[in-house]
């Protein structure tokens, strides 16, 4: 009986002793106060900030993307966010200008629970006026044969003139991996590394033989067919603008009525296809065409690296992209775009977003 | 005394009780909330606990679901007993669920039955049996929360026995074998997804999953010394799980389980038990699309807020570890009464692994996401007193105090918090109006008090809720060897803290039958019917249906 007394206080003591505390600090009690201005000056040595009022607020963590408002005093207040490192992009089209996004992004903006987290966001007006890759549809359509031959990439011209593609050329870009990674300044000489594969528009760079018309689409298509009579997922590209093909290969398909890309690589000698969830891709103006030694960056209009993890390393270099897409997953049938057409950044990880559908030749 | 005591009954008495028949009964008299039905819910807690073992049990006490989750253990430790691994027979089950004035074996309050004290065995079971025990239960309907599957029937196949081995002691030992085919589960890939931990592991489809696996256990006890008794039991049981659609997650749950046991007699009329239980158990899912596609996953800490993954394989494990120390003490004042009291204690924590690869070795590791931890104190009392030979009178008591927390552990932030309190008092009386008929009533009555806050969904609750229960049952014996039993339950919860709906209504029929077929062998079976509803004119409501057959050999 003494030994049960003795067992019995044990358990006592250790049912007690043994309860752990919780932690002291709860989540998701934090503030974020935000406030967003815009310099409406055209003079920078005397700025007339005014407010964004009614902006898009896009804030984009580990827990994915949120998108708020800014009041009429361009303030935007946040409770309860969970503890994180987030980026912020305020985006509103110019009063006076609808051809104008006003523009602004904070990076690492760490939001912790217990604390106050405030900040400004200066917007700049980003005059859309150049060609940008605005759509990457890359995973293929819902299917189960693996079929994802229906890829293509989509420009925009968002200026009021009209471009030329005259010697332009599209690149996939994935190789170098075993140094900085793909797209990056390998050496430090002004270019990126690890171009694998490279098509171009028919001409040289300053002609004007291929004009592309402003506030249009333009879609680049892997090849020019309908694909719906192959998997009913699928898209119809058999009315492309444009398409790539591997003068190279005895089997690429080639739509006589669709004006090609060729590809410049003869060691090359299968279609511009690429990763359907991680790759880069980068449009040039063609005037450095050696891609052996590297792209010179200077020469690059756009590029975008997609990957299907936000937390996945960013090998891009900053001077082509400043952030990472997040690609959709294998055979989803989801594709990669602009929030708006052609406005560019240069931070793919705001400025993109998955769409449920492929769009090709016009926006959600 | 206590031997003279377990073999009294009113008529015909119950030999062939069994220990799952008390589970059974068990589920009868409780509410589980786990799935808003009572007694498919019930039910499904007798599978849990009894053909996945008592290691379940304490895994539903340790991860017993909080606030919005986690009555699952509450009620049945609140409404049976602190540990009621033991509770009633099929019998007593079949009469509405009545365990406080009906007088049969497996409804005593020693330490075996009411504490779940493996060492009373010795002194319990004083005779050996076999029993086979095919079930099917089935639950349906939509008064249930998002991961809770749109239906479920489970199908189960037990052969339990006990040896006597003299003054060697008793043996007791089971197999059986589980099969859970649940309908239209929402995204969740757990098996229990309200565990009382704010994590969830979904994927992004409704479809149907299917579990299934063996269990088994031993158990001994014996004399150890004059009057001091020991006994030890060990379960180990082992799910495959599922899901038929898109990531096509394979869960494999494996559970361990443990009790060793001390008893007492301090005097003829007066034991004292203590034993402790130990559980350990591991979930693993793994979800990997077979057309080697990409799936999709989402790790939610909290209900909100959740991490996004894709890949062509994600996984997550699940580890809990708990134990419960319980004592028993075990009266008989007088040859007319018996009192039992039962308290524990018990802790677990879960741990929320999450593998990634090390790159540079290409090797795996997991990080620690998330870590819940569970406390558990319960009390129980229960007496009955024989006011006359054909009258019975029972009463309880029970009270129980769960506490839960969960944290994100990298940052070492607490996600949610919640506590329960619940007291319960109830009492009851059988009467033998005839040779032939018995018949008796109970009633409960709880007081619930839940705090919860989900910090990180913002969210902040504080309910209370007087929940009310009477039973009504009935026994006739048609022939010398066959008895038919029938009973009913009607309940009220003020606030159902778990479905979320007001003044909710749950109605429970059963029926049974027990026929002697000769001196060596017995059949009992048991039907039964439950319905469960919100008194909001949502036509929501949960219904469960079951089955329930106990073929009992006398010797073997």
């Amino acid at each position: 009986m003494k030994i049960l007394s003795a067992l019995m206080v044990v358990c006592l003591l250790y049912s007690y002793g043994c309860k752990e505390p919780p932690p002291v600090t709860a989540e998701g009690n934090s503030r974020l106060e935000l406030t967003a201005v815009w310099n409406a000056s055209e003079s920078d040595s005397l700025p007339d900030y005014q407010a964004l009022k009614n902006a898009k607020v896009i804030l984009s963590s580990e827990y994915g993307i949120q998108v708020r408002q800014t009041d009429n005093e361009g303030k935007l207040i946040i409770t309860g966010l969970p503890s994180s490192v987030y980026g912020i992009s305020v985006r509103m089209q110019h009063p006076n200008d609808p051809n104008i996004q006003l523009v602004g992004n904070i990076k690492d903006v760490e939001v912790l629970s217990g604390k106050v987290s405030c900040d400004t966001i200066i917007a700049k007006p980003i005059s859309s006026t150049g060609i940008a890759i605005n759509e990457i549809y890359a995973c293929g359509p819902e299917n189960n044969i693996f079929f994802f031959y229906d890829q293509f990439i989509e420009l925009y011209n968002a200026s009021d003139s009209v471009k030329y593609l005259d010697g332009m050329m599209v690149m996939r870009v994935s190789g170098n991996l075993d140094g900085k990674g793909s797209g990056a300044d390998e050496g430090d000489d002004g270019d990126i590394d690890g171009v694998t594969y490279v098509f171009k528009f028919p001409g040289n760079p300053g002609e004007k033989n291929y004009p592309f018309p402003p506030k249009k689409f333009l879609v680049l298509a892997v090849d020019a067919a309908n694909f719906k009579s192959t998997i009913s997922t699928s898209i119809d590209l058999s009315k492309a603008d444009w398409e790539f093909y591997n003068q190279y290969s005895a089997t690429d398909i080639d739509n006589p009525s669709v004006p090609n890309l060729i590809n410049m690589r003869p060691d090359k000698t299968v279609d511009f296809l690429y990763s359907l969830t991680n790759d880069v891709i980068v449009l040039s103006s063609g005037v450095d065409s050696v891609w052996s030694d590297g792209i010179d960056i200077s020469t690059i209009i756009d590029g975008v690296q997609y990957k299907s993890s936000a937390s996945m390393s960013k090998t891009i270099d900053d001077r082509v992209d400043r952030g990472l897409v997040l690609s959709p997953p294998r055979y989803s049938g989801k594709s990669m775009q602009r929030r708006e057409p052609g406005v560019d950044t240069n931070n793919g990880s705001l400025d993109w977003e998955i769409i449920p559908y492929p769009t090709p030749g016009y926006q959600r | 005394m206590i031997n003279k005591m377990q073999r009294k009954y009113k008529f015909g008495p119950e030999e062939g009780s069994s220990l799952f028949k008390e589970r059974v009964a068990q589920l009868f008299l409780c509410y589980s909330r786990e799935n808003g039905n009572l007694f498919s819910a019930q039910i499904k807690h007798f599978i849990d606990s009894h053909f996945r073992g008592n290691d379940r049990l304490i895994s539903c006490a340790t991860r017993s679901k909080g606030m919005c989750c986690k009555l699952y253990f509450l009620l049945i430790v609140s409404l049976c007993c602190p540990s009621g691994l033991f509770p009633q027979s099929i019998r007593s089950m079949a009469m509405g669920g009545m365990d406080l004035a009906v007088i049969d074996k497996e409804n005593s309050f020693n330490p075996f039955y009411l504490g779940g004290n493996p060492s009373w065995m010795y002194e319990s079971e004083k005779e050996s049996w076999l029993k086979i025990v095919p079930s099917i239960i089935n639950y349906s309907g939509d008064y249930r929360r998002i991961y809770t599957p749109q239906s479920s029937s489970l199908y189960g196949m037990e052969f339990k026995g006990v040896k006597t081995l003299g003054t060697s002691g008793t043996f007791l030992g089971s197999t059986s074998y589980t099969y859970d085919n649940r309908k239209n589960v929402y995204r969740s890939l757990e098996y229990n997804p309200y565990a009382g931990e704010s994590f969830f592991f979904t994927d992004t489809t409704n479809s149907d999953v299917t579990y299934d696996g063996p269990r088994v256990e031993f158990m001994y006890s014996w004399e150890l010394l004059p009057n001091l008794f020991a006994g030890a039991s060990a379960s180990y049981s082992i799910l495959k799980g599922l899901k038929k659609q898109y990531t096509y997650a394979e869960t494999t749950l494996r559970q361990f389980g443990g009790n060793v046991g001390l008893t007492y007699k301090l005097m003829d009329n007066l034991v004292f038990g203590l034993n402790a239980r130990l559980n350990d158990s591991q979930e693993k899912i793994t979800s990997q699309d077979v057309n080697l596609m990409d799936v999709e996953i989402f790790y939610y800490r909290g209900e909100t807020y959740s991490i996004y993954k894709r890949s062509a394989s994600e996984e997550e494990k699940l580890r809990t570890k708990g134990n419960t120390f319980s004592s028993q003490v075990y009266w008989l004042p007088d040859e007319f009464s018996e009192v039992g009291l039962t308290a524990d204690y018990s802790r677990s924590n879960i741990n929320v692994l999450i593998p990634y690869s090390v790159s540079s070795t290409e090797s795996y590791d997991e990080y620690q996401d998330g870590y819940s931890s569970f406390n558990n104190y319960n009390l129980c009392l229960k007496g009955r007193y024989e006011l006359k030979p054909s009258l019975i009178a029972g009463l309880a008591f029970e009270y129980s105090n769960m506490s839960s927390w969960s944290e994100y552990v990298p940052k070492d932030l607490l996600l949610w918090e919640w506590k329960i309190k619940r007291a319960s008092v109830g009492f009851g009386m059988s009467y033998n109006f005839t040779q032939s008929l018995l018949g008796g009533f109970e009633y409960r009555f709880s007081r619930v008090d839940a705090d919860s806050s989900k910090y990180i969904d913002g969210r902040t609750a504080s309910i209370t809720s007087n929940d009310h229960l009477i039973k009504i049952g009935l026994e006739y014996l048609l022939f010398t060897n066959l008895k038919l039993q029938a009973g009913y339950n009607y309940g009220l919860l003020g606030q159902d803290i778990i479905g979320g709906g007001k003044n909710v209504s749950y109605n429970i029929l059963s029926a049974g039958a027990a026929i002697d077929i000769s001196d060596l062998w017995s059949i009992d079976a048991l039907i039964g019917y439950s319905n469960l509803k919100p008194d909001n004119n949502s036509g929501l409501n949960r219904t469960g249906l079951t089955g329930l057959i106990v073929i009992k050999l006398n010797s073997f």
